[in-house]
């Protein structure tokens, strides 16, 4: 991803310990650090608290910020603090957070446009992203995050091995294998998923084909 | 997915395949191939469905903004500038106290006076109790400074040592027969100031001193004639250097500890 000159100005000063600096590039990312973290922890709360750490850790570790690759590389901050989190909780589970997201349904129809979908279509989608998130919560961390970044934020292979400390084959491997544990669990439910299957078929060639 | 088994065509390639991420090669051979293969294209239009449905899961909003105020940075993010960042040089540090402490360890160990290092290890007795009670007894008698007498003086005279540093007393008894009863085959006790001086008291009855000391060790003692010993004179080598090794080695323990908790600290959070 080329950084933006004005970004990497904000790079080179947030190295320096510039704090408004830094805060500019908080500013620009917050919402897809916290948006990465509520998909890996399915809490807003624990996502909050999360993004937080992640922005504090970035600015401890500001030295090693480079310009090119920034926002992959907050991702992978963010992604260990919940990586961390996720550990955590599974030597406590008593301290499970791990519920959908109650206000993510709030803004659920954003933008469906470009689908040629009726209304009743729309509230099966809604549905079925209510289930996704569900199932991916159910995925081994790696392959949630794994899964996450790629279909839910749009990163590339390299841009994923990068966030992950990891080669574009295990990236790789750890999508695929995370889909198909998806999709096993979305064929439970055919009311939500057949129909959307039919439905990527039909237009497959306006939504794929890249 | 089971039914994928039998195809030559395996779950990653259609996984990448699907983000445009099969090299030539491969993706021809895998667009071939679903030409004729239903299971695999079902496959394939599931994977799609399923990116396409993950693709529009809603974007969160942060609730709040993140950014990071004066307090938080000051507080937190610097908290020992010196040496965060720097777990090699945490590390050497962690390396020298643990050298330092197994030299130490060493040196105590092998440099004392092998009756004593029996004496100490096979009677539990407290080091309180030895520099109180029992020691002190060997400096003040042992004014010759004669250490392997001292040593042997002091193991001879005392077969047994309690805990709570009394003990049973059973050296042969000298000719010259001068010693109470009560100290040839009887109790002792640390705090028995009346029968053992202190080297801090050089001024101790020369009589008393004698005595016990020829109870221990009359030979040696008869031909010295011992009693006026000078607490500066006194020759206990393991007396002398096993306060400050003590002090060394506990200093260097918790040096190490302070140092390798630091590390593992500093090093956890560098991942993050």
């Amino acid at each position: 991803m080329a950084a933006p000159l004005d970004e990497q100005e904000l790079v080179e000063r947030s190295r320096a310990g510039d704090l408004d600096a830094f805060n500019s590039i908080v500013v620009a990312y917050q919402d897809r650090v916290y948006s990465l973290c509520l998909r890996m922890l399915g809490s807003p709360q624990a996502a909050e608290d999360a993004a937080q750490d992640a922005f504090l850790s970035a600015y401890r570790n500001a030295g090693r910020m480079r310009g090119q690759n920034l926002r992959a590389w907050l991702f992978r901050i963010a992604a260990n603090v919940c990586i961390d989190e996720i550990r955590r909780r599974r030597r406590r589970p008593q301290l499970s957070l791990e519920t959908p997201a109650p206000d993510s349904d709030d803004d659920r129809p954003l933008d469906v446009a470009d689908s040629a979908a009726g209304p009743e279509s729309l509230a099966l989608r809604g549905e079925l992203s209510e289930a996704l998130q569900q199932e991916l919560l159910g995925l081994p961390p790696d392959q949630r995050l794994a899964v996450i970044l790629c279909d839910v934020e749009g990163l590339s292979y390299d841009e994923i091995a990068v966030s992950m400390e990891s080669t574009v084959g295990t990236v790789k491997s750890r999508i695929s294998r995370g889909r198909a544990r998806l999709r096993e669990s979305l064929r439970a439910r055919p009311e939500l998923f057949g129909d959307l299957v039919r439905h990527t078929e039909g237009s497959r060639n306006v939504i794929v084909e890249e | 997915m089971f039914f994928w088994r039998k195809h030559p065509i395996r779950d990653v390639d259609l996984s990448a395949y699907v983000d445009g991420q099969l090299e030539p090669p491969a993706r021809d051979r895998l667009e071939a191939h679903i030409e004729t293969c239903t299971p695999c294209r079902e496959a394939l239009a599931e994977l799609r469905a399923l990116r396409s449905a993950l693709q529009e899961l809603p974007p969160a909003t942060a609730p709040r903004s993140f950014a990071l105020r004066e307090a938080d940075v000051q507080v937190q993010a610097k908290p020992s500038p010196l040496l965060a960042g720097q777990p090699a040089l945490l590390g050497g540090l962690a390396s020298v106290a643990l050298v330092a402490f197994v030299a130490l360890v060493g040196v105590d160990v092998l440099g004392q006076p092998s009756a004593q290092r029996d004496a100490d290890t096979t009677s539990a007795m407290s080091p309180e109790a030895v520099e109180d009670g029992t020691e002190m007894r060997i400096s003040t008698n042992n004014a010759a400074g004669d250490d392997v007498d001292g040593g042997n003086l002091w193991t001879s005279g005392l077969e047994t040592v309690e805990p709570d540093g009394t003990g049973t007393f059973s050296s042969v008894p000298p000719d010259d027969g001068q010693v109470p009863k009560t100290n040839q085959q009887g109790e002792i006790g640390i705090t028995d100031e009346t029968t053992y001086s202190s080297p801090a008291t050089p001024e101790c009855p020369p009589d008393r001193e004698c005595v016990q000391l020829r109870l221990s060790d009359s030979a040696n003692d008869e031909a010295e004639g011992v009693p006026e010993a000078a607490p500066g004179l006194v020759a206990e080598p393991a007396d002398d250097s096993r306060l400050p090794l003590r002090v060394g080695e506990a200093a260097a323990a918790a040096v190490a500890l302070v140092a390798g908790g630091s590390f593992a600290l500093i090093w956890r959070r560098r991942r993050v």
